[in-house]
C-alpha cells in the first residue's frame, strides 16, 4: 500500500514536471530567447501615451520590452553574415483606427534594444497626425516603415560602402 | 516625424559605381544618423532597401586596431 502510495505521488511529479516542458517548449515563458524566428503577441494601442511606450531608451534590456507584448521572444538573427545579434517580430494593435500591424524589433549582440521597425500605411499615418504630438524622433521612410532608433553616442564606429552585387542575405528578412 | 532624405545616394547609386561614406557624410545627405546596428542597416534599414533597387548591398568596415609583435 505504502509502495503504491510513493509511485503515485512519482506520478503525479512527474506528470508536473511534464507539463511545465511542455508550457516552457511552447513559449518563452519568463525568459524571452528563442533561437529560430518567433512571432510574439499583440500590443494594443488606444492612444498617444500607448504608443509612446514604444520609445525604448537605447540599450532597454528585451526582459523589460516583454512586459508590453505577451509571449515575446528574441531570435538568433544571425543569419547569412558573421555579426550575431537578436530581433523579435511582434504585432501592434491601433484599437482606434482597428489595424494590426507588424512592428520588428533589433538588438545588439549584447541583447541591448537597437532600433525598431513599425510596417504603416496610410490609415496609420493619418492616425498618427491627429492623435500624437511628440518630439519623439520617429522617422518614416517611403518604404512605408516606421523607423525608430533612440539617439545614442556612436558617432564614427562605422564606415559603409555601397558595392554592386546581389543581396547575400535571405529574403524573409526583407519587408 | 523625420524622413530620410535618400535622393542624393540614390543619384549615386544611379551612376551605377561602387561608392563610400562616412557617417558625417551619410548624415549629410539624409539629414539623419547611419543606423549603428550592423545588420539592421544592411538588410532592413530604408537606405539598403534603396540600395537593393539598384543592385547595391551595403557593406559595413568596421573600425579595429591590432597590435602586431615588431
Amino acid at each position: 500500500m505504502k509502495k503504491r502510495s510513493v509511485i503515485r505521488k512519482f506520478a503525479i511529479l512527474m506528470s508536473f514536471f511534464m507539463i511545465l516542458s511542455v508550457f516552457m517548449l511552447s513559449s518563452c515563458g519568463t525568459v524571452p530567447e528563442y533561437k529560430t524566428k518567433h512571432e510574439s503577441g499583440t500590443f494594443k494601442i488606444h492612444n498617444a501615451a500607448d504608443f509612446d511606450k514604444l520609445a525604448f531608451k537605447s540599450r532597454t534590456s528585451p526582459s523589460e520590452i516583454a512586459r508590453l507584448f505577451p509571449d515575446f521572444c528574441i531570435y538568433d538573427n544571425k543569419d547569412g553574415s558573421n555579426k550575431l545579434d537578436w530581433a523579435a517580430s511582434c504585432y501592434v494593435d491601433f484599437v482606434d483606427i482597428d489595424s494590426v500591424y507588424k512592428f520588428d524589433i533589433w538588438f545588439n549582440a549584447d541583447k541591448e534594444f537597437m532600433v525598431w521597425d513599425l510596417y504603416i500605411d496610410s490609415v496609420f499615418l493619418d492616425w498618427l497626425k491627429l492623435n500624437y504630438n511628440s518630439e519623439i524622433n520617429y522617422t518614416v521612410n517611403e518604404f512605408g516603415t516606421i523607423t525608430f532608433e533612440p539617439f545614442g553616442n556612436f558617432e564614427d564606429q562605422l564606415l559603409g560602402s555601397f558595392e554592386k552585387g546581389e543581396l547575400c542575405y535571405p529574403r524573409h528578412f526583407v519587408a | 516625424m523625420a524622413t530620410p532624405k535618400l535622393d542624393s545616394i540614390e543619384r549615386q547609386l544611379k551612376a551605377g559605381e561602387p561608392f563610400s561614406l562616412t557617417n558625417s557624410q551619410y548624415k549629410k545627405s539624409t539629414g539623419l544618423d547611419i543606423p549603428k546596428n550592423s545588420n539592421y542597416l544592411v538588410r532592413n534599414s530604408a537606405v539598403a532597401k534603396k540600395a537593393r533597387i539598384y543592385g547595391y548591398r551595403i557593406v559595413i568596415h568596421e573600425r579595429e586596431i591590432s597590435f602586431e609583435k615588431e
